[in-house]
This record gives C-alpha cells, sequence and structure tokens, in this order.
C-alpha cells in the first residue's frame, strides 16, 4: 500500500508515480515517494484541497522524468567521486598483450635465429648443399611480411579501445586461429602460444576484475 | 520575463546546491522547502524538489529524518550532513568568482 492514510486521489498520483520509477534505485526510489507522501500530507495539514495539492506537484509522469534524467549536480560527485573510469587494462588486456609478446617473439625466431630448413637442398645441377638456414635466408624478405601477420592481429585489439573493442578482439583472435591452421604445415605452429593467448582473451570478459557501480 | 529554457537549463545545476543551502541554518520539512524554491522562482513545481532531495539523500549530501512537530503530525525533515555542508562551501567557492565573471560580461554587452 502506497499510502494508507491519503484520500483515494493522491494515492492513485503517488502510485502513478510509484510505476514509472522502476528504473531508479531501490532506495532513491523509496526515499522519493516517502518524501513525496509527506509533502502531500503536510499539505493536506496545512490545509490545502486535494486537488490544489495535487495541481501544484504536477503530472505523475514529469515527476518520474525529472528523477529519471542523469544527475545533472556536480553536488553528487564530490562524495560520489567521478564515476568508475572504463580503465584501459584489466585481465583481457593483458592476456592480448601476452599474446602479442608470444607473437612477436615467435617472429623473431623465425625470422632471425631459429634454423628452419636443416636439410638438403639440391640445386639443378645435383650437387647438394646442406646447411641451416633461416627462414627468410632461405624464401627471402617476403616472407617476413607474411609472418609479420599474426603479429599485426594480435596488436590491433590493443589499440583499439570503446564499444568495438569486444568485436574486434574477436574478429581478429579468429583471425589468429585462421592464420594458424592455414599455416599449420609450415611456420602456423611457432605462433600456437600467441593463439592460446589470443583465444584466452576472446573468452574473457571486457571488464573482468571491475565491479559495475552500485 | 526570461526566456524559459535559458532559465531551465540554467537552474538544472544551481537548485541542488540551493538547497543545501537552505538546510545549512538547520533541518526544514519538505513543504517548507518545496514553497520556499517556488517562491524564489528556483523550481517550477512543487514536485522538483523530491527527486532532486532523493538524490541529494543517496549522494549522502542531506539525511532524513520522521519527527514530531507543533502540528501534531510527525513530519518528514531534511538535514545537512557534514559532506553536504562541504559541498555548499565548495559550492559557494566557485559560484561567486563564476557570477563575478559572468557580471562583467553582461555589463560590457549592455
Amino acid at each position: 500500500m502506497i499510502a494508507p492514510d491519503l484520500p483515494a486521489r493522491s494515492t492513485r498520483w503517488l502510485t502513478e508515480v510509484a510505476s514509472d520509477l522502476d528504473r531508479l534505485p531501490a532506495g532513491e526510489r523509496a526515499e522519493l515517494l516517502d518524501g513525496l507522501r509527506a509533502h502531500v500530507r503536510e499539505a493536506l495539514d496545512a490545509g490545502e484541497s486535494e486537488a490544489e495539492v495535487l495541481a501544484r506537484l504536477g503530472e505523475p509522469a514529469a515527476v518520474a522524468a525529472e528523477a529519471l534524467v542523469a544527475s545533472p549536480g556536480p553536488a553528487l560527485s564530490v562524495p560520489l567521486g567521478p564515476p568508475a573510469p572504463l580503465g584501459y587494462w584489466n585481465s583481457k588486456r593483458i592476456v592480448q598483450l601476452t599474446a602479442l609478446v608470444l607473437a612477436l617473439l615467435a617472429y623473431l625466431a623465425l625470422a632471425f635465429a631459429v634454423p628452419v630448413y636443416s636439410t638438403y637442398s639440391t640445386d639443378s645441377g645435383g650437387s647438394g648443399t646442406s646447411g641451416d638456414q633461416t627462414l627468410a635466408e632461405a624464401n627471402g624478405i617476403a616472407v617476413l611480411f607474411v609472418m609479420a601477420i599474426p603479429v599485426v592481429l594480435t596488436a590491433i585489439p590493443l589499440i583499439v579501445r570503446g564499444r568495438a573493442w569486444p568485436t574486434v578482439s574477436l574478429v581478429t583472435g579468429l583471425l589468429v586461429v585462421a592464420f594458424v591452421l592455414i599455416a599449420s604445415l609450415s611456420i602456423g605452429w611457432f605462433f600456437v602460444p600467441a593463439m592460446i593467448a589470443a583465444i584466452v582473451a576472446v573468452a574473457l570478459p571486457p571488464r573482468a576484475g571491475r565491479s559495475p557501480r552500485a | 520575463m526570461a526566456d524559459a529554457r535559458v532559465m531551465v537549463n540554467l537552474r538544472k545545476g544551481l537548485v541542488e546546491f540551493c538547497v543545501l543551502g537552505l538546510l545549512v541554518h538547520g533541518p526544514k520539512y519538505g513543504l517548507e522547502l518545496a514553497r520556499r524554491l517556488q517562491a524564489d522562482g528556483l523550481a517550477a513545481s512543487d514536485s522538483t524538489l523530491y527527486p532532486l532531495l532523493a538524490r541529494l539523500h543517496s549522494a549522502g549530501l542531506v539525511e532524513s529524518e520522521w519527527r514530531e512537530s507543533d502540528a501534531g503530525r510527525p513530519r518528514k525533515y531534511y538535514a545537512l550532513t557534514g559532506d553536504g555542508a562541504a559541498a555548499f562551501a565548495a559550492f559557494v567557492d566557485t559560484w561567486a568568482p563564476l557570477r563575478d565573471a559572468v557580471d562583467v560580461v553582461i555589463e560590457e554587452a549592455s
């Protein structure tokens, strides 16, 4: 019961306001309705007619609208503090950074350190040469660009902020997986650790570890 | 009379500080506050006050309690909290230079 001690029209008015306030936090809603109820009581006790009291209060919808506008006043930010900023860093970002680092390590290893071709190659004359060659030595500079693809893919979600970020994370994560699968006959395996990190990052919620504002 | 839209926009951010200011000298009950705001032209209707009081209450700037009054029936009284007093003091410090600056602009324009 909204207001057991108030006349019918006032009770209806309050009920209407109350039903428009679902979106308001419970505590604020209760305080607002209690204040309005007290106001009606006080005005009636002061000798005003019910019609007059309700006319001076205005339309129920207008009251609700006023209550639901985002609090405009700077006063409210004094004790509440600024709204919790959507921080750049969270667990998803950190795992994405891990993916980038792993992709970079794989890239550097492939490009400069690890001999991929350690076998034997024959030239047209039939004479064989054996020796260790890195990928770049064996295939030329162009392959360095191909290998850079997973590095770029893992870097992109770290650059993006805002609403698009979860989607961009998902798309780039899937592309990393696709790259590893396509390249799994050769260099793909080197990027498996980066791929795993990228998949974990996709699975993590965008704001893990940050509790929403009460 | 001032343009209504200008008034609404200017009033919005200021009324809650005025409510805090009205409570500096002690608790007041709702009807008293509502009528004072309307008389001063700070509120369009009686109901403007209550969403605002509820927000100030949630923010911890104002507290409320039902209290016996000489009118017989208990009334709901609103009082300033420590944070509320601090917020009003901060507003006063900001407002005075702002008002002066606006006055200078208006003076130059006229």
